[in-house]
This record gives structure tokens, C-alpha cells and sequence, in this order.
């Protein structure tokens, strides 16, 4: 399939053949209003996952009212501006059961797992995995994951148990990763098919040619389902010769110039911290532009971050279990200060993808992005009262400018929801008292 | 050396014969099945890849649900399809094995053979693998052009990607997508003892007896036997159940079975109010699943002993977590426990698994229960409320109806809804001794418990009493007999299997009720690997009998 | 599930249920019927019989300093027991105005935080060169440990009770590592939890009735296994401890007692020895002549235990357990605090220096009922020797495992 032109494509499709995973996202297959495909899929919907470290100081953080007309409170007030690409999520759970408490780490295992972990162990993988083994397995990277820390354990995406992707947490080893010579260009004039993908289609494809003899087996009510299988089969093959083709020029994809070692800097320093977010920011926007990956995680900095403000002696982490609360103010001065940045930090990440267009809307529209945190107080280790974000529409599955009280609900239920909205079948998810079977109906369309 | 090879040894080596032969060919000619093309299960397709493979690969699998078919999920199997998301499932699932197997750690062990050269084809080597597997995962041998065809493929691979693992992965990822893996597509052939009749072919009777009694496709040993036809010989065929009944992959098979039979996947979603049932801890519901199927494998096949005393036994299984919902002692794991007499837990009727998913979230019912017992437990059908009943009494109740007996009573009054909840109450009233959790109870609200009820006619006073009324009853172990059949031909009884059922029960309860030699009388039965045209209607579930039960009782 | 232990601490803090006590525990006729609403509430809801082989044990799932923290009507804290403010000279506080650094002068490691880890580790009974403020109020919660009522003794916040002895209290009231939500208050109950070292348990036996009985036996153990949390998030009743039988012998005490009204009250008995291991260090406390003031029910316990806390293992305790980095997150001062403990001291003095060695304290405790599998005799009786015996758990079980 050596001229993959809008024609033949069409052509396919409307002989039956359905084309839905990896197809590139050329503006011509676009239908006249750019939200679907010509033949009126939708365009494929991206996920993400973001998280910041040591939760938030409740009475500036949380709005008073719920619903549309939420206001934001001082913590937060960066995030103003992206009301109507936004959702806040206040008041969930992570319930850890028999499980002991290990101060920041219980609670983001519980919220990436679903479930308490074992020790300082998680249980399973996490759930950006489950989405990418559904969503992005095709892709050039099943899944990124970096962070704004300068430590590549700053990681909160585990393939298993013990096997945890280790943050990019060098911008300039990413941007090499991702755009340097093993980079599939899709705006270049040469292209060099994957031998892997190569054979794995062939040997596919001998498997189905060589059904004869079951076909012969099947009697006439059953020869329906046995070729729905086929059918099933070809789709594979059909994603197969997706990767093998040479891919269409993606209008978006315009990865920036290398970015200068002297510009990076690796300290703890919480200016540092920001740059390094701006930039994995940056790239992880175009490798999903490119349509490199469909799933990314991204973490501001560590859980137990150890950002420092400069002229305060001690790091975020010590200051939440320090730093005495203002009894003017209520919360604890310089905690709230860096869950600021973090704030900050989380508008720059969405704007990243709301300012890249995708059809006659912005790649945001196409994605889902949530954002997480280890605790509700930190300074108490608590797991109540955690809020969460999301961003995006997924692709007009989500509704946003929402905040929901989540009533003490686990946090299990943004994963349920997410991985459902991403196109998993699934009936419940969570261990112990996180287990639930019900999605966020507030937030859905 | 496969490391199934070793397991297979174990699995199908001892072969003594304990059970009485069944008669031959008693049974009408006409008496069978239609052929099926059932899709593996979730755990069949786990299990037949573990077994070959070993249990260290990781098969994360799960499949598309089933639905039940006359009360068995395994006859779902023959009906469901196959959409285009469940193939992307199998190609994930494909990989992630076939990944697994050819990697560093797994290579040493499981490939009968060592590369020339790791860099490149070795054709030799690779026909070896592939041979091997392929026999193990197709439930019917393919043409020999098939295995040339995927060594060839193994060998492109191989020289394109430099690596003679990377060329088998990808065949073996293609080969475990292959619809004879996946599917079981029963063949039919003349039956040469009964001229003008069909008869499943030696592969396809291997397929259903591997997956009615281990839950797994057929193992090189008893694909061994089938190739040499021996299933046709009713003395060989006899001897090779005899060693699948002593295999110890019969418990998986047992296991799979009565958790179809009792509903137990139910289990995977079942959740409470935790502000009502504070004590239903995170995971308790596949711990109750566990301690039930337990309780099944220790009776029945640990003691080899009588169906019907699952229905009163005291003796079970007891794990931390569930102690805490009984409010016993219960040492960490799983222990053998014995309820006394005073906790009034006797047959699993009284376990959690049954009591709580036969509730509300918030409260126990009667009604479920007693619905559940008559449909997975006796076989019969319980119709459905109608369309327009006033539900209010019971969802809204008058405060001063305290106990569940008194608002079930407004039910019985009206003659709307006393039909049907004289089927299901009398039964499940006696369960109101357990909350809608399973914790025991006195009194509901202050106001005490009244435990009595009848079964068909025959009344008793507490919950051990139903459990013995169950035990006595005639229907309990035909109820067991007529699943057992469903569940081994994966569809639904066809009303001319009757017969064969009578000659089931006889056996069953001239050998006391033991399962295994219920499961060899099925086995080595013609109805069991006999084709007959579907156009044979299904036999209705005995619903006719229900607005009667007297008339059940008096004449099963 | 909102924080644990602030709404169990409100609970107490509304009632005068640990004071009420006192009463009964001076071995009086009148027994203070003040009990808390919830334990009256209870009460009502379980018929009074014996518990099954008229034994019941209950888990410790809270135990912590019994501080009081004097409030007004809306629950907002007054401080009126703490008349010269609380301390605010921790160990930070203490670090910066004993080692100066304005004037760029550089301090040898040897000079300033070794000799002040030394301070620590090698306490002296001298004058503190720093202020030390002790709690002033007259109202406290507690036992009156020796039934008489002396100057430095305290009241009961509902005023009923005379005489209560927690001098630990006047010492550490005003600091604000031991009051409300200080972190290290409640890290010390997470660990409570999180390690299993620090599983106290407390069995009653020969008991014919919860509410009323006028002599039961009273023993303390470790246990085995973990709490668990039931599905609301709170712990769970009716779970199984197995005993400690080997490492935790120490643990074993046994006190007499009775039950009037549902209160568990015993006589002065041996030490109570509890566990206390936080995330770096495993250690025990003790109390000399320790008391149980009780409230029971089939499924929960709740109340105070009073006695004479041994200051040298407390103290030794309390700063291996918690480095000055975490003792500075309360404006703690390990050498003050030492120092104020022997001065304070009351009771048990040594022979030779005639220094007390105790000082009059109470705990808050509660707990959740659990079924307490013993050990076969001959565990329990094996000398534990210094060698670590495997065999506990095994035959522990094998007397319950039938087949």
C-alpha cells in the first residue's frame, strides 16, 4: 500500500474495511467541520495524566459553591482563565484498608493503581497502562512519561509492580528521544517501514490465509461467527499496513529546534523545576501532536518534592510538616506558596495542547488529561479530601467548567471513568474499599 | 524439554479404574448434542496456556462476559460472538505470551532446542518450536503445508529482524491468534456402531472432555490419544477418564463448574453499603467466592462424599477476613473450620457468598434468595413480578412492619404477587437469620427473627431444617445432574436428552451421590459425544412444575 | 471517613468521661454515671450476658498522652491551662540563640550540634538556661492514682473528681507536640497502626456480664497480626489476634477488676508495658502501678489508663523514637523536657538518691474487640532464653487447624 491517498482510504472504508487505530490525522481526511473523519469516526481521543506533589491547603483551594458557577479561590486562581477547559474534582478518598500509611507515597498508588499497596509496593500496574495497552500500542511509544524534577525515579507509571518507566527528566535526552534520528518524520519526503511491524503482518497474514480447513469444519450457523473473527483479524491487519505506510503529513507536527544545553539547569530550585515542566511540557504536547505516542504521564515534581523557594530554608516537603499555620491566614504560608507554582505549572501543560490546532478545534478538544496528588493535607498524610483535575474534552465525551464534590468517593472512579471513556470495557475497578463500578456521571456528556 | 511435558506426565499418569462401568449403549440413539463452536473462557484460555507454557507466564486476560444460557454461563460459550475489540484483546494477550516465552529468562527452558546462530533463521530449530506448539494449541491438527508455511515465516522474520527469537515471537504471537486457539470448532463423522448416525470426531470429544473436567484444551497426552482414536474403545476411553477423574486438575475443573452452577461470578461485582455493612470489608467478596468453592472441593472430591451434605455440612473454610464478618477466630490463610452447632451456619446456603449476593446492598431479601435457591439450586424457573406491582409496601415500609416476614406477608395477601412469592419466600425467610452481608441476626429492628418455612410441602422451623428439607429433597441432585450435562456439551439440554438424564440420576444416586462417578457416567455416556441436528428444541427448564410445588414434591 | 483520630479527640474532649471514672476507681460506693453519650448509647443496644467462654479481648486502636486543652462554648481553644503561653523554645528556637550566626561566626559541628545531640543523649537534672512554661490550669484529665487530694493534684474538667494525679500532663500541656493537631501527634498514631510491634491488647476473663461483675481478671499482651479496617474505614470488630507469646512476655501483666455500669475499673496493679515504634525505632514504655478505667461494649473499649511513668524509659523512648528533626516540628526541647520530668516527678523514689524515678501520668486509649487465640502452654511457658523460638506460630495453629 505504497500510495496511501485520501481516495484509497475512503475507498476502503466504504467497502467495509474499518480504519479507526493510527490513522494519521491529515486535515484532508478530515469531514467538513474537521470534529471526525470524513466517514464520521471520531477523531481518536489522547490521554494524560499529570500529577503534582503534597495536595493543597483546603480553604483556599476548594470553591464554596459546586457546579457551573464556581468560583476559584486563591490557591488556584491561575486556573481561572481555563475554566472552560477544565474540571475540578474535590473531596475523594483513597482508601488503604489493612495497608499502612508511607507518607506520600500510600496515597498515589492508591490513585494510579486503584488499590492499597503491598508494603511500599504497588499491587499492579498502573492505570495510564491499561489505557495505552488499549489506545496506543500501535504507536511509536506506547506511552511517555516525564517529569519536571531532575530525577528520573520521579516516575508514576509502572508497566508491573516492579517495572516502573523512568522519567525523561533531561529535556534535552527527550527531545532527542523523540525527535532525533529514529523519528518518522511525517512532514519528511523519506520513510523507512518497521521490519518488526513488517513481519509481525506477514505472519499474521499467513494465518489468515491458511483457514481452509476450519472453514470447512463450521457448519452454516456457525460460519457467521468463525468470519466475524476474520473479519477481526483483517482489522489487525489493516492497523499493520497502517504503520507500514508511509504516514501523512500532519499539519501540527512541527517539532521546535533542539533545544540549547545552556539554557538547562538541574537544580532543586523552584524557578529550575518550572523551566524543566515549560519544556517536557512543550515536548510531550508535539509528540502527541505527531501522533508519536497517545498516552503520556507527566509529573511537576516529586510527590515528597523537594523544590526549594529560594530564601527559605527548608524544601516543600519538610515546610508542609514544619511550617506552622498562619492563624491569620488559616493555612501554611510557603506550603501554599509552592502548591502555586504547581498550579501554574498545571495551566502551562494545558495550555501547551490548547494552543496546538487540531481540525477546526485544538488538540485539547482530543484529549483527556487528569491530574492527581499524593494527599488532601499533606502535613498530616491525609488521604481525604483529595482533589483532582481534568482537562480537555475527550473529544466531546467530557464536559468541562465543572467542579464536583466528590463526597468522599475513592478515587478509583476518575480511573474507572477515564479508561471507559478511553474505549475500555470495563465493569469496576479498585482493591479493597476503592473497588467501584460506577463512572463520574457529572463530568460525562 | 516442554515444560508441559512433565506436567502432562503427572496430570494423565495414574490411571486405576474404581468406578463402576456404566451400561453401554442403553441409552436411545438419538440422545446427544449438536456440534458447537464455543469460544475458551477467560480461565480456559489462562489454564491451557499455563499448563504448556508453565504458570509463570503472565496471562493477564479478560475476555468479553458470557451470558447464562438456562442457568449455565458455559453454554454462553456456544453463542457469543466475536467482536473486533475482543480480537484486539487476543492480539494484546498474544504478544504480551508470546513476549514472554521467547524472552532470556523463559527461552533455556522452554524451547526444545538452541540456534545455530541466535542472530539468524535456523529452520531446524524452528520447525521443532513451532511443531510442538502448534500441536498443543490447535484443537485439530492443521494441514502439514501449515507448519511449513509458519517456519518459513519464522525464518523471514528471523533474517529481516537479525534475531532467530525475535522470528518466533512474531509467528507464535500469530499462532496464538489463530481462531482454532481460541475457538473449539466441533466436527462431526459418521458413527460406525449406529449406522445413519454422527458422532463428534476423536478431537473434538478430546476438546469437551478436557475442558468439562480441567478447564483447559487437551494436553499433548490426550491430543496422544485422540490421534490414535482410542476415545472410539469404551475400554480405553473409560481408562483415560479414569485418569483425568484423578488427576489433580480435576479441582480446576470442579471449581469452574460449580462456579457457573452457583453464580459466583457475581462475586466480582458485588458491593455493600459500607454504613449498613461495615463489616463487608474491601475484597470479603472473593473471599466468600473462595470459601465456597472450597467447601465444594473438600466434599466432594477431598472426601469423595455426598452431594446432598453440602447442603447441611457445618464444615468449611475459614480466612481472617471473613472471620471478621462471621465473628469467629480465623488464623491467617485458609484453615479448615467447623461452625458449632449454636452458629447455626450449616450447607452453603448459610455462607456469604449465597447470603450476600442474594441481597440488596442495604438489606437481605427473601425473595432473592429464595429465587436464587429454586434456580441455580433446583433447576427451576421463578417468572419474573409483573409489569405493574406496587412495590411500595416493601420499598417504602410501614414503619411498624419490622422483619421482613411481615412486609413479605402484604406480598402474599395480594394475589397479584402471592403466586410467585409463595415460590421464593417459604425458602428464603429462613435465610433472615443473616443480614443482607451474611452476619448472623436475632431480631430485625428489635423485633425477633422468625426463621420457619416450607420447601415443597415440607416444614421446618430454622435454617438447618431447610438445609435438610434441600438434602432430602428428590429435585437437589437431579437439578446438579441436568447443569453438569449442560455445562460438559456447553449448550442447553435438549428435551430428548431426557433419557440420558434418567440413566444419570439412577447412577448418581446408586453411587451416593459422589461427583466423580456422576462426571465418568457423563463422560462415557453416548449423549455426550453424539451429533444430532439442532432442530431438536430445547427442552423448556421444569417451570411447568413451579405453580405446583406440591405436585414437584410428590412427583420429581 | 473523615480524620480519625480529631474526631475521636473532639469525642473526648466534649465529655468528662475519663474524670467520671475517678470515682469508682477510688474504690467508692458512688460510680460517676457521666459516661460519654455513644458508650451510654451502646449500652442499651446489647443484651447483658456473659461473652462467649466469658472472655473478651479487645485491640488497642488509639492510645496518646491524656492532654487537656481547655475550650470555650463555639470549641475553640481558650489556653486557659497554659497562663504564660506555650513553649516556643524548641529545638530550632534553642539551636539559633545558643549558636548565633550573625556576625559570620562559623561553629565547629563539635562545638554546636554535637554538644547539643549530647544534651540529648546524656540529660542532666540542672537549671535549664532556657524558659520552660508547665501547664498552670487546675483542671486535668486522669486517675486519682494515690486517693488523696493534694495541691498539685487536678480536678476533672466537670469538676467532680478531686484529686487526679497526671503530673506528665503539667510538664508537657503546653508544648505543642502533645496538644491537638500537632503532626507529631498524629504520626504517633498512624504508627499506632502502620507497625505491628505496637499491638497492645487487652483481654478480660471470668467475665459473667459486660455491664456488671464484681470480679474479672485483666491481662495485657501483644498481639500477632494487624488491625484491620472495615469497609467504613474504621476498625473493624471481631478480627483475630494470635498472642505473642515469646517476644511478647514482657507485655504479659495481669490486674484485677470489676465492672459497675458497663466501666471496667481495676485495682493499682503491676506496670502496664506498652509498645511504641515509630518509622525508624521500636521501643516500650511502662507505668508503675497501673490502673484500667474502661468503658466496655461487645464490640468497642474506650477509656484511661493510669499510672506511674517510668521517666528514664519514657524519655529514652521518646528521643529514640523521634530525631530533633522531627521533635522540632513541635517546638519540643528533648534536654527541657527532661530536665522537667525529673523535677516533676512523683513517685517511686530511688534508694539510693532519693529521686523520684515516676512521674504520674494517664493515657487516652481505645479499641476495637478482637478473638485472642492463645498459644499452646508449653510456648507460653518455654523460657524465651536469647535465642528466638520459630515454633510459636506453628502450634498455635495446629491446635486450631482440625485437619
Amino acid at each position: 500500500m505504497k500510495n496511501f491517498s485520501r481516495r484509497r482510504v475512503l475507498r476502503g472504508m466504504l467497502n467495509g474495511g474499518a480504519i479507526t487505530v493510527g490513522l494519521p490525522l491529515l486535515d484532508a481526511f478530515l469531514n467538513t467541520n474537521g470534529t471526525a473523519f470524513a466517514d464520521g469516526k471520531p477523531l481518536p481521543v489522547r490521554f494524560g495524566l499529570w500529577s503534582w506533589g503534597l495536595g493543597m491547603n483546603h480553604s483556599i483551594f476548594v470553591p464554596k459553591k459546586t457546579g457551573k458557577d464556581f468560583e476559584f479561590p486563591e490557591e488556584i486562581a491561575c486556573l481561572a482563565p481555563l475554566k472552560d477547559q477544565i474540571n475540578l474534582l474535590t473531596n475523594f478518598s483513597a482508601f488503604r484498608d489493612a495497608a499502612g500509611l508511607v507518607g506520600h507515597v500510600t496515597g498515589w498508588i492508591i490513585s494510579r493503581t486503584g488499590a492499597p499497596p503491598s508494603g511500599n509496593n504497588l499491587t499492579a500496574e498502573t492505570w495510564d497502562i491499561k489505557i495505552a495497552n488499549q489506545i496506543s500500542r500501535q504507536q511509536r511509544f506506547k506511552t511517555l512519561t516525564a517529569t519536571g524534577s531532575a530525577n528520573a525515579r520521579t516516575s508514576y507509571s509502572y508497566e508491573d509492580p516492579n517495572t516502573p518507566n523512568p522519567a525523561e527528566y533531561s529535556p534535552l535526552d527527550f527531545y532527542a528521544r523523540l525527535f532525533g534520528p529514529d523519528f518518522n518524520d511525517p512532514n519528511a519526503k523519506e520513510f523507512k517501514p518497521s521490519p518488526r511491524i513488517m513481519s509481525r503482518k506477514s505472519a499474521l497474514s499467513a494465518v489468515v490465509e491458511d483457514m481452509a480447513w476450519l472453514n470447512k469444519r463450521v457448519g452454516a450457523d456457525d460460519k457467521a461467527r468463525l468470519d466475524k473473527y476474520f473479519t477481526g483479524l483483517r482489522h489487525l491487519e489493516k492497523q499493520f499496513d497502517q504503520q507500514l505506510t508511509k504516514p501523512d503529513p500532519i499539519a501540527a507536527c512541527r517539532p521546535a529546534a533542539n533545544p540549547k544545553e545552556a539554557e538547562m539547569k538541574m537544580g532543586n530550585e523552584s524557578q529550575y523545576v518550572e523551566q524543566r515542566h515549560k519544556m517536557m511540557a512543550d515536548l510531550l504536547a508535539m509528540a502527541i501532536a505527531c501522533d508519536q505516542t497517545r498516552v503520556i504521564t507527566m509529573a511537576y515534581d516529586d510527590m515528597s518534592s523537594n523544590t526549594v523557594k529560594p530564601g527559605y530554608e527548608k524544601p516543600h516537603h519538610t515546610s508542609t510538616h514544619e511550617e506552622p499555620i498562619d492563624e491569620k491566614l488559616g493555612y501554611q504560608p510557603t506550603c501554599s506558596w509552592f502548591t502555586r507554582r504547581s498550579m501554574e505549572g498545571f495551566a502551562y501543560f494545558v495550555k501547551a495542547f490548547a494552543d496546538i490546532k487540531e481540525g477546526d478545534g485544538t488538540l485539547l478538544d482530543n484529549m483527556l488529561v487528569v491530574a492527581d496528588t499524593d494527599h488532601g493535607d499533606a502535613r498530616v498524610h491525609s488521604l481525604e479530601n483529595m482533589p483532582m483535575f481534568t482537562a480537555g474534552r475527550a473529544g466531546g465525551k467530557f464536559k468541562t467548567g465543572l467542579h464536583v464534590d466528590m463526597k468522599g468517593a475513592p478515587l478509583s472512579r476518575m480511573a474507572l471513568t477515564a479508561m471507559r471513556t478511553m474505549g475500555m470495557d470495563i465493569q469496576k475497578f479498585g482493591g479493597g474499599s476503592n473497588l467501584t463500578s460506577d463512572s463520574i456521571s457529572e463530568i460525562l456528556v | 524439554m516442554l515444560a508441559a511435558a512433565l506436567l502432562v506426565g503427572s496430570a494423565l499418569g495414574v490411571s486405576h479404574s474404581t468406578f463402576a462401568e456404566p451400561a453401554k449403549d442403553a441409552v436411545a440413539a438419538d440422545v446427544g448434542t449438536s456440534k458447537r463452536l464455543r469460544l475458551l473462557t477467560t480461565q480456559q484460555y489462562v489454564n491451557t496456556i499455563q499448563y504448556f507454557f508453565g504458570a509463570d507466564i503472565k496471562v493477564d486476560a479478560k475476555f468479553a462476559p458470557l451470558t447464562r444460557t438456562d442457568g449455565v454461563l458455559m453454554a454462553g460459550t456456544s453463542v457469543a460472538g466475536v467482536s473486533d475489540a475482543q480480537i484486539e484483546t487476543y492480539q494484546k494477550i498474544a504478544n504480551i505470551v508470546s513476549t514472554q516465552v521467547v524472552d532470556a529468562r523463559h527461552r533455556e527452558t522452554l524451547f526444545p532446542c538452541k540456534p545455530l546462530d541466535d542472530k539468524t533463521a535456523d529452520n531446524a530449530c524452528a520447525t521443532k518450536f513451532l511443531t510442538r506448539v502448534i500441536d498443543y494449541l490447535y484443537f485439530i491438527p492443521p494441514p502439514k503445508e501449515h507448519y511449513v508455511k509458519m517456519v518459513n515465516e519464522a525464518g523471514v522474520a528471523a533474517k529481516r529482524l537479525n534475531d532467530f527469537y525475535a522470528g518466533i515471537q512474531v509467528v507464535l504471537e500469530s499462532v496464538l491468534l489463530n481462531p482454532d486457539v481460541l475457538l473449539v470448532v466441533e466436527s462431526e463423522e459418521p458413527d460406525p456402531r449406529h449406522p445413519g448416525h454422527m458422532r463428534l470426531d476423536s478431537y473434538s470429544q478430546a476438546s469437551r472432555l478436557s475442558l468439562f473436567l480441567w478447564n483447559a484444551a487437551p494436553d499433548p497426552a490426550l491430543r496422544a490419544v485422540a490421534n490414535r482414536g482410542d476415545l472410539f474403545d469404551s475400554k480405553k476411553r473409560a481408562r483415560v477418564v479414569d485418569s483425568m477423574l484423578a488427576s489433580p486438575r480435576l479441582e480446576t475443573g470442579v471449581r469452574a463448574f460449580f462456579d457457573d452452577m452457583f453464580g459466583l461470578e457475581g462475586t466480582e461485582t458485588l458491593s455493600k453499603d459500607a454504613t449498613v455493612y461495615p463489616y463487608f470489608l474491601g475484597g470479603i467478596a472473593a473471599e466468600a467466592r473462595e470459601q465456597t468453592l472450597r467447601t465444594v472441593v473438600d466434599q466432594l472430591l477431598k472426601r469423595d462424599g455426598d452431594y446432598r451434605d453440602l447442603f447441611t455440612s457445618r464444615e468449611t473454610f475459614m480466612s481472617p477476613t471473613l472471620g471478621i464478618l462471621y465473628g469467629v477466630k480465623a488464623l491467617p490463610g485458609w484453615r479448615a473450620y467447623e461452625f458449632p452447632p449454636e452458629a447455626h451456619r450449616a450447607g452453603i446456603l448459610t455462607q456469604a457468598s449465597f447470603l450476600a449476593l442474594n441481597s440488596h446492598s442495604t438489606r437481605s431479601s427473601a425473595t432473592l434468595r429464595g429465587k436464587a435457591l429454586r434456580e441455580l439450586i433446583l433447576c427451576q424457573k421463578v417468572p419474573p413480578p409483573p409489569a405493574n406491582v406496587d412495590f411500595s409496601a416493601v420499598e417504602n415500609p410501614d414503619p411498624k412492619l419490622k422483619t421482613a416476614r411481615q412486609r413479605l406477608d402484604l406480598h402474599r395477601q395480594n394475589p397479584v404477587c402471592a403466586g410467585c412469592h409463595k415460590i421464593t419466600d417459604p425458602m428464603g425467610l429462613a435465610l433472615e437469620n443473616f443480614d443482607g452481608a451474611g452476619r448472623y441476626r436475632t431480631d430485625e429492628k428489635g423485633a425477633p427473627i422468625d426463621a420457619s418455612g416450607s420447601l415443597d410441602g415440607k416444614a421446618f422451623t430454622d435454617v438447618e431444617g431447610l438445609g435438610q428439607a434441600l438434602h432430602d429433597s428428590p429435585i437437589l441432585p437431579t437439578c446438579l445432574v441436568r447443569r453438569a450435562f449442560s455445562y460438559a456439551t456447553a449448550g442447553v439440554v435438549p428435551m430428548s436428552a431426557d433419557p440420558a438424564l434418567a440413566q444419570f440420576n439412577k447412577t448418581f444416586a446408586s453411587e451416593g451421590y459422589r461427583l466423580r462417578p456422576l462426571l465418568k457416567a457423563i463422560t462415557l455416556n453416548d449423549a455426550f459425544s453424539k451429533v444430532i441436528e439442532p432442530s431438536a428444541a430445547p427442552a423448556a427448564e421444569k417451570s411447568a412444575s413451579i405453580p405446583h410445588p406440591e405436585k414437584v414434591a410428590s412427583n420429581p | 471517613m473523615k480524620t480519625q483520630r480529631s474526631v475521636l479527640r473532639k469525642a473526648w474532649l466534649g465529655s468528662a468521661v475519663i474524670a467520671g471514672f475517678g470515682v469508682a476507681a477510688l474504690g467508692g460506693a458512688s460510680i460517676a454515671v457521666g459516661a460519654s453519650e455513644t458508650a451510654t448509647a451502646e449500652h442499651a443496644a446489647f443484651p447483658d450476658v456473659a461473652p462467649p467462654d466469658r472472655t473478651i479481648a479487645y485491640a488497642f486502636t488509639e492510645r496518646m498522652e491524656a492532654v487537656y486543652q481547655a475550650k470555650d462554648k463555639d470549641g475553640k481553644e481558650t489556653r486557659e491551662e497554659c497562663a504564660n503561653g506555650l513553649n516556643e523554645s524548641g529545638a530550632r528556637e534553642q539551636f539559633a540563640e545558643s549558636f548565633p550566626q550573625t556576625d559570620g561566626k562559623k561553629w565547629k559541628l563539635a562545638e554546636s550540634h554535637v554538644a547539643r545531640e549530647a544534651e540529648i543523649w546524656f540529660p542532666n537534672t540542672g537549671p535549664d538556661k532556657f524558659p520552660f512554661k508547665e501547664v498552670t490550669g487546675k483542671l486535668s484529665y486522669g486517675l486519682n492514682l494515690d486517693g488523696k487530694v493534694k495541691a498539685s493534684d487536678f480536678t476533672s474538667p466537670d469538676g467532680k473528681v478531686q484529686g487526679i494525679d497526671n503530673q506528665f500532663y503539667r510538664a508537657v500541656g503546653c508544648i505543642a507536640s502533645y496538644r491537638e493537631g500537632s503532626s507529631q501527634l498524629l504520626f504517633y498514631e498512624e504508627y499506632l497502626e502502620g507497625k505491628q510491634f505496637n499491638r497492645n491488647i487487652v483481654e478480660l476473663t471470668d467475665v459473667d456480664s459486660l455491664q456488671n461483675d464484681d470480679d474479672v481478671t485483666v491481662t495485657t499482651y501483644r498481639g500477632l497480626d494487624p488491625l484491620v479496617k472495615d469497609a467504613k474505614g474504621d476498625f473493624a470488630a471481631n478480627a483475630t489476634q494470635r498472642v505473642d507469646a515469646v517476644f511478647g512476655k514482657d507485655f504479659i501483666q495481669t490486674f484485677k477488676g470489676r465492672i459497675v455500669n458497663g466501666v471496667l475499673t481495676t485495682a493499682p496493679g503491676p506496670d502496664f508495658v506498652w509498645a511504641n515504634e515509630n518509622h525508624t525505632d521500636a521501643s516500650t514504655e511502662f507505668m508503675r502501678a497501673a490502673r484500667f478505667e474502661l468503658h466496655l461494649t461487645p464490640e468497642r473499649m474506650e477509656g484511661v489508663i493510669g499510672g506511674y511513668l517510668d521517666v528514664e524509659t519514657g524519655y529514652r523512648a521518646m528521643i529514640k523514637r523521634y530525631g530533633t528533626h522531627q521533635i522540632s516540628y513541635g517546638k519540643l526541647a528533648a534536654g527541657s523536657l527532661y530536665k522537667v520530668l525529673r523535677r516533676l516527678a512523683d513517685a517511686y523514689p530511688d534508694p539510693v538518691t532519693g529521686e523520684n524515678t515516676a512521674i504520674s501520668s494517664a493515657l487516652e486509649v481505645k479499641g476495637a474487640s478482637v478473638h485472642l487465640v492463645h498459644p499452646d502452654k508449653k510456648v507460653a511457658d518455654a523460657d524465651t532464653g536469647t535465642r528466638p523460638k520459630q515454633v510459636a506460630a506453628n502450634s498455635e495453629q495446629a491446635t486450631i487447624e482440625k485437619r
